[in-house]
């Protein structure tokens, strides 16, 4: 059998010499054998290579498909390449391919056509998923392969709902089925839970993790704006392409689009990736796969987004775009042999993240650098993420509670009208109770329903408090990284319990002098500060009211209309953030007026704005609880537009609850119903610039545009000072 | 409640429905006790059929096509997903090979006692006992109040209610069984799932005094055949049968209590004839069924049953097989 498989090696590789890595036959022999497997390797090791030929193998012996749980978008082209050179089929079954494609995959795969089915964890957990696709095929799987596998340990450093299910899964196959789990990332403890909760017949099989080429440095730089301007000069100078590693998704698109204005060209990637219009990456992608521009924006956004995170990778492994700005979501997998740098433009949450992240670079190139920059916002950020790890018991109390009393269980859109809580919230709240077995709720057909477990539910403060202080702890670890003044790999590996972690003689501490300049030019960092300033926010218009009547007095429902509907507008700053924000927050709470600077930055955006077509007079939101604040700042911007300024054309009728406690559409918009009226004067009228301090959801604007619409104003463009960020407020 | 042994395993690989793939037929009641029955003979258990040479021994002997026992024996990964999912549904399963499986079902059905059960609630009212109460799904209020009083009677004298959940007479009798205190074990034809998460079925359940089971998939719809076949398991899991009105010769309450009359031995079955009864309890009177006594008298529920009974003429003895592993070993006649 092992000289058929290195056959089969060989063959697949196209290399006529090659060899087994250390631990790869003896991986594959095991499966033959119907084992059950732990590989810890590093990402480059082959462990696709254990896969595709345990599936050859098991195949040839007339087994089932194989199904490769991975939260990939999709296998790499040269792994598919590999596979199909020994004859295995590999397709992808995730929420970007279209109905008619998935259904042709499912016929495929029963009609024994496909030997190997990448699946994302998160469509294991979709019913139509389930129903549609598994229901067929999970009848005869012949070898289930979890990559990824730490994300199973309660401990590990990503948790992820939908992996405590798949354990559960795994629990429950009778012997008879091959497993294999892998993962190129796991320290001691993590590696022991994941084995005795896979089964207590499971093998390890665990590699050395250093990466001999990477060259790391730390740096520390406390301001933004100085950190932008040093990688702007710094990038251009490193070897090949490379990744950027940032924290928030906003940070991904803000310094994405320094960097393009610094000459690099740079994309943002995150898990909500959208190509900007007429980005010629989009167009590449599409006509490579053979779409249209408007087949494209008929997909539903999700499914957009996917599609333009592959296109996004693949222009990164094609070295067409020099840099990704990236979040966390590019990491499980992603794999450039050439990445010439990484640099982290906030710190990482943790180690096992930071090896992970900047491991990527420097597979396969005689030399790569792992730059690890640290700011004064890494521990408000860490902070953050830490406390809203776990939906909170009460948000868990007011579901079930609402769930126990209705009969016949509530939708989605129903527990929205019922709660002040966020559709995120709701929906967070749920992943997490649903994955609980048994589970306090279950969906029948699209209702969630209480279970009898409901009764007297309270979520696992002591596991989750367990949880916060591990991960408080990795982030103290992170701090002692920065500070350390010894070998960093060393530091890296003895983190990762790598037994042969010794000096790299390559970092910067090893070489006694920076790899890198730590200087910046303060010219640079200047203009990096004013582009802080200027990010403007574009408010989108919203498509729908909210189901379920949420504003029966004006009788608004269903689709907006392209008669009532606001044109899309902007906002000035970010609530409370660099730039901007902080001067707003100040005229609101501190001097009870917005500035002079105020006005003539808005005047500035209007003008690189350019709204079409042009408003010729300004109104603003009225309000009983600050009934001055907004329409003096709207009478000084009017002036200073030389456009004529009516405050008073919608009246506030009656007081209200303060929009930003409103936690959901239903209820935000439910909380305006009826709370504006035209002045009786109101005529028909050209289109009006709508003026209001912060936006949140938009729905303020949304409504009181409706009311202008329909009594004859041509257009309104809503214009606010901040956009409120609810993810860091 | 997700621990669950190989031969659990196997057996829910061959009799269960675990998806929708109709390729190949999970196996029929008669089907897998042609298979048990070459198992006990060669002293192994369900879980060597996990190597395909036994599996195909077994199915040659058991007469049944090689290919369709190898595939039913690769749904493993399906049976992984559909009990992971079941479970989170709060719904747990068991098989004939797990040491909780109702002993009463065993002894009583033999062979016809269902290989595969689905159940939410208190596992420790798997042993059963107590009064089976049914009758029709359309009664008129006497027998309504009658079905509540003789509910509540058996509950507040320790006696389990166990029902079928139909509308109707079973619904009426394990809910006043319920709100006197008492426990109550559901058996359900169609959709356990469904009825697991009522309101009222979730307080009985957190107060562990429900149990609802089903020998079908938990999601599985209304269908007569279905409900036929459960009857027995109603009368199998109590003491005595209670039937509250039955229409003549047909309706399912009259098919179920005839069936029970004429297994040997039979569950003692009791029928009201307070009040006025429709022509079915009578007759039923004609094919063994017992006068069931003034409960009102007695608190004591049990004694009093027993006394009813003791009053009655003499019946056939016990049977004296169980289901044993000898039992079945010996030579039966070849199935049609």
């Amino acid at each position: 059998m092992k000289d058929q498989a290195i056959a089969y090696l060989r063959a697949a590789l196209g290399q006529p010499d090659a060899e087994f890595r250390e631990g790869q036959w003896e991986s594959i022999d095991a499966l033959l054998n119907r084992r059950r497997l732990l590989v810890v390797e590093r990402t480059g090791w082959g462990k696709s290579m254990v896969y595709f030929l345990a599936t050859r193998l098991l195949r040839d012996s007339g087994a089932g498909v194989s199904l490769l749980i991975s939260p990939l978008l999709s296998l790499m082209r040269n792994q598919i390449e590999a596979a199909a050179r020994i004859g295995v089929k590999a397709e992808t079954i995730n929420h970007t391919i279209t109905k008619p494609e998935r259904a042709r995959i499912v016929q495929d795969v029963r009609a024994g056509k496909v030997d190997i089915l990448l699946v994302s964890p998160e469509q294991l957990a979709n019913t139509d998923f389930r129903e549609d696709v598994l229901s067929h095929i999970a009848g005869n799987v012949g070898l289930f392969v979890v990559d990824e596998a730490h994300c199973i340990s309660d401990w590990g450093h990503d948790f992820r709902p939908d992996y405590r299910q798949i354990v559960r899964v795994l629990q429950l196959f009778p012997s008879n089925i091959p497993v294999l789990a892998t993962t190129a990332t796991a320290n001691d403890r993590v590696v022991h839970d994941v084995m005795s909760q896979i089964s207590d017949r499971i093998e390890l099989v665990r590699g050395p993790l250093v990466r001999k080429s990477l060259k790391l440095q730390n740096i520390t730089m406390p301001s933004p704006a100085a950190r932008m301007a040093w990688m702007a000069e710094v990038i251009p100078t490193l070897p090949g392409t490379g990744i950027v590693y940032v924290l928030t998704k906003r940070d991904a698109m803000r310094v994405a689009e320094w960097l393009r204005i610094a000459g690099i060209d740079a994309r943002a990637y995150h898990s909500d990736s959208l190509p900007d219009p007429g980005d010629s990456l989009l167009a590449d992608a599409l006509s490579q796969k053979g779409l249209s521009l408007a087949e494209f924006a008929d997909y539903e956004a999700k499914k957009q987004t996917a599609f333009f995170r592959e296109a996004l990778e693949q222009a990164l492994i094609e070295d067409r775009i020099n840099v990704l700005v990236s979040t966390v979501a590019l990491g499980m997998g992603f794999d450039k042999p050439n990445i010439g740098f990484v640099i982290h433009y906030q710190r990482p949450s943790s180690v096992v993240h930071y090896y992970q992240q900047v491991g990527r670079a420097g597979r396969a190139v005689e030399e790569a650098y792992g730059i690890l920059l640290h700011g004064e916002e890494d521990d408000r950020i860490a902070d953050f993420f830490m406390r809203n790890a776990f939906p909170p018991q009460k948000h868990i109390s007011a579901i079930l509670d609402a769930l126990d009393a209705a009969h016949g269980g509530l939708s989605l859109p129903e527990l929205q009208s019922q709660l002040n809580l966020s559709k995120g919230q709701i929906e967070s709240a749920l992943k997490y109770l649903s994955v609980e077995s048994p589970s306090p709720v279950v969906k029948v057909a699209s209702k969630w329903n209480a279970t009898a477990t409901a009764e007297g539910y309270a979520i696992n403060q002591e596991l989750i408090d367990a949880i916060t202080e591990i991960r408080r702890n990795e982030q103290r670890q992170m701090q002692d990284y920065m500070a350390y003044d010894e070998c960093l790999m060393e530091f890296l590996g003895r983190a990762l319990d790598d037994p042969l972690a010794t000096p790299c003689g390559k970092c910067a501490n090893c070489m006694a002098h920076p790899l890198l300049s730590t200087e910046y030019d303060p010219d640079l960092a200047n203009r990096a500060a004013i582009f802080l300033k200027r990010s403007y926010q574009p408010l989108e218009s919203r498509k729908m009211w909210p189901s379920g009547g949420a504003l029966p007095t004006y009788g608004f429902s269903g689709r907006i209309g392209n008669d009532l509907k606001a044109e899309e507008g902007r906002a000035l700053s970010l609530w409370r953030d660099a730039g901007w924000g902080h001067m707003v927050a100040a005229g609101k709470y501190d001097q009870n007026r917005f500035n002079d600077d105020l006005v003539s930055a808005c005047v500035e955006m209007i003008r690189s704005w350019g709204p079409l077509p042009a408003p010729v007079w300004v109104s603003s939101i009225p309000s009983l609880r600050r009934p001055e604040l907004v329409p003096e700042f709207a009478r000084r911007l009017a002036e200073a537009l030389k456009l004529p300024c009516f405050p008073d054309a919608l009246r506030k009728v009656r007081d209200t609850e303060e929009q930003k406690t409103m936690q959901n559409s239903f209820q935000q918009a439910h909380n305006l119903d009826g709370v504006f009226e035209l002045h009786p004067g109101f005529k028909a009228c050209g289109p009006c610039l709508l003026v209001d301090d912060m936006t949140d959801s938009g729905w303020t604007f949304t409504v009181a545009a409706a009311v202008l619409r329909r009594g004859g104003c041509q257009a309104v463009f809503p214009l606010a000072l901040a956009l409120n960020s609810p993810r860091m407020d | 409640m997700t621990m669950m042994n190989d031969d659990s395993k196997v057996i829910l690989m061959l009799c269960g429905r675990l998806g929708k793939d109709t390729d190949v037929e999970p196996l029929k009641q008669s089907e897998y006790t042609r298979i048990v029955r070459w198992l006990v003979s060669n002293q192994m258990r369900p879980a060597d059929l996990l190597e395909p040479v036994i599996a195909n021994s077994a199915a040659a002997s058991a007469n049944l096509p090689a290919a369709r026992l190898a595939d039913l024996l690769k749904r493993g990964v399906q049976l992984g997903f559909a009990v992971e999912s079941w479970n989170r549904s709060n719904i747990w399963v068991i098989t004939r090979s797990d040491p909780d499986y109702p002993a009463r079902y065993r002894t009583h059905l033999k062979d016809k006692a269902p290989p595969i059960l689905f159940g939410v609630g208190n596992r420790t009212l798997l042993q059963g006992g107590g009064v089976a109460i049914v009758g029709s799904r359309n009664i008129d209020t006497e027998a309504e109040d009658f079905t509540r009083d003789a509910a509540a009677w058996c509950a507040c004298g320790g006696l389990p209610v166990i029902s079928g959940g139909a509308r109707g007479v079973d619904q009426i009798a394990m809910k006043a069984a319920i709100d006197a205190g008492g426990c109550v074990v559901g058996i359900l034809a169609e959709n356990l799932l469904k009825n697991s998460v009522s309101k009222d079925a979730r307080k009985a359940l957190a107060d562990e005094r429900l149990l609802l089971i089903s020998p079908y998939h938990p999601e599985v719809r209304f269908d007569v055949g279905n409900a036929m076949g459960r009857n027995k398991l109603i009368y199998a899991m109590a003491d005595y049968g209670l039937v509250v009105s039955s229409d003549h010769k047909k309706g399912g309450t009259w098919a179920g209590a005839e069936e029970e009359l004429k297994r040997n031995p039979a569950r003692p079955v009791f029928v009201r004839m307070s009040g006025t009864v429709p022509t079915g309890n009578r007759k039923l009177l004609d094919l063994g069924a017992v006068l069931f006594p003034d409960h009102r008298r007695n608190t004591d529920a049990a004694a009093t049953l027993k006394e009813a009974l003791s009053s009655q003429p003499e019946k056939p003895a016990e049977d004296l097989f169980s289901y044993t592993p000898e039992a079945l070993a010996k030579p039966l006649a070849a199935p049609a």
